[in-house]
């Protein structure tokens, strides 16, 4: 395999160590997306961070299923965890701007101006929630496109798929108490 | 989007009797008519898949529905910062008029067409308001109303609730404030709308509405895409956006329409940028307040255009 310059130099326990928390964090926040709209009590604190922890918990079954499939892979193949390792690196060249990106608009919200929260809100956190199942396949293809290994391949599907069914899930799994009395 | 702009869904699977606010049955039929007529086939099949007995749409359903469509509104105002931006606005106008009323009450704010009150809900959670104020919203629909007291009941919340014309409450209005009711009124309807904050003892009005921009259609598109899972709230969302009424034929309607009042237009931009906002607010005071109102608002006056006349 020839040397490619990534964004990040990370080692392979580094690369699922990133991983793992892009997944966390992105898993948490399709739970709080998944949570708006529904509730209309105008103190919400308590019911977003349940959201968020509901996320983040969810989270770990997808990785966790991710992981299974990787452990399958490499028991077979020892040397296809570097392989699998590369190819996260190149999904994180990918994921860590766009990640970068929200959580830097989402710092921003801290700013005590409205019209910066909102501005924040509209030209970034909108359109990068729009664009999320767009990343979510570019990141993977890249990867899958420099490495072209089945297993990496096969293991890359799978994850593209939760990552992208992931809101759905929760939009079918969660029921708020606020929404049943005047739900369909 | 459809060719041409017609009324959002909203307008047409309720109906109220103006004068008694008694709910009228809505033809389902005559509904989707209304929407095949102008070649909005989307609108007329949202409106097809709502329940109905014997031709007539079910008002419970047509409620829920509605008030699913509010709750996801809801969500994009709390993202907006609607609430704060009402009381960054409110509190110098009720000093204004505090200024000028010197019986002591409270001053009446009256949230027209409040749907679930999230904007009253949320000015009595905020405390924001520097004075005490009584916060009253009003609507004709009862399921809105029943809503918007069931959430301030759950939160403890200081504010009242009515099924009411706003303009014709027994304890009238000292300060009217909307959000997105204004392009409900179409042409010589919005002058009528505007002629009413005659009636009673209104000194103020504060009406906030979407600002109709050449980014308006897809920015709309983009946010509701995002924001909202009704077909109903993508739908009206967007329409209710593109067919807003611009800031000169609003000014002019509130104008003509209310000699006794000065109005202006409030936060059409932000900062000094050439950026517009996503809503405006039409504002309007009894001539003697606008000079109190303008040194209230502080290092915002900036945000408020020449009032006229």
């Amino acid at each position: 395999m020839t040397e490619t310059t990534h964004l990040l130099h990370l080692s392979p326990w580094a690369v699922a160590g990133v991983l793992y928390g892009l997944a966390v964090l992105d898993c948490s926040f399709a739970s709080y997306r998944c949570a708006g709209g529904k509730n209309a009590a105008i103190d919400k604190r308590k019911y977003y961070a349940k959201a968020l922890l509901k996320g983040a918990v969810c989270s770990n079954f997808a990785v966790g299923a991710a992981a299974v499939l990787i452990a399958i892979s490499t028991n077979m193949q020892p040397e296809r965890l570097l392989l699998f390792a590369e190819a996260g690196r190149y999904a994180l060249d990918v994921y860590i701007p766009y990640a970068a990106i929200v959580l830097a608009s989402l710092a921003l919200r801290a700013i005590p101006e409205a019209d910066v929260r909102a501005v924040m809100q509209t030209v970034v956190l909108g359109p990068f929630t729009f664009i999320r199942p767009a990343i979510a396949l570019i990141g993977l293809s890249y990867a899958v496109w420099n490495i072209q290994d089945a297993a990496v391949m096969v293991v890359g599907a799978v994850i593209l798929f939760m990552m992208l069914s992931v809101e759905r899930l929760f939009e079918r799994l969660n029921t708020y108490p606020q929404f049943e009395h005047i739900a369909n | 989007m459809p060719s041409n702009l017609g009324p959002e869904i909203s307008d047409v699977i309720v109906d109220f009797d103006a004068e008694t606010l008694e709910r009228k049955p809505v033809e389902r039929d005559r509904a989707i008519a209304v929407f095949k007529s102008i070649g909005n086939k989307r609108a007329a099949r949202i409106i097809a898949s709502i329940a109905h007995e014997q031709g007539i749409l079910n008002a419970h359903a047509v409620d829920k529905l509605l008030l699913r469509a509010h709750y996801e509104l809801q969500r994009v105002s709390e993202l907006m910062e609607h609430g704060r931006r009402i009381a960054d606005l409110l509190n110098p106008l009720v000093q204004s008029v505090r200024a000028t009323n010197s019986d002591g009450r409270p001053i009446r704010i009256v949230d027209i067409g409040c749907g679930p009150g999230f904007v009253i809900r949320w000015l009595a959670a905020s405390q924001l308001l520097v004075e005490t104020a009584e916060l009253v919203g009003v609507d004709y629909n009862a399921a809105f109303i029943h809503e918007a007291q069931r959430l301030a009941s759950e939160e403890a919340l200081d504010c009242k609730f009515e099924v009411a014309n706003g303009f014709t409450l027994e304890k009238p209005a000292d300060i009217f404030i909307s959000t997105g009711v204004l392009h409900h009124f179409r042409d010589e309807h919005l002058k009528q709308f505007f002629a009413q904050h005659e009636r009673g003892q209104a000194q103020a009005f504060a009406h906030f509405d979407f600002q109709p921009t050449p980014a308006t259609p897809l920015g709309s598109w983009l946010f509701h895409e995002i924001l909202m899972r009704e077909e109903l709230s993508r739908h009206d969302g967007v329409l209710s956006a593109i067919r807003a009424h611009n800031a000169d034929f609003l000014l002019d309607s509130a104008v003509s329409a209310l000699p006794e009042f000065r109005c202006a237009i409030f936060g059409a931009q932000f900062w000094m940028l050439p950026v517009p906002r996503v809503l405006h607010c039409v504002v309007g005071l009894r001539p003697e307040l606008c000079e109190p109102f303008k040194e209230n608002l502080g290092a915002r006056a900036t945000m408020l255009g020449r009032f006229q006349p």
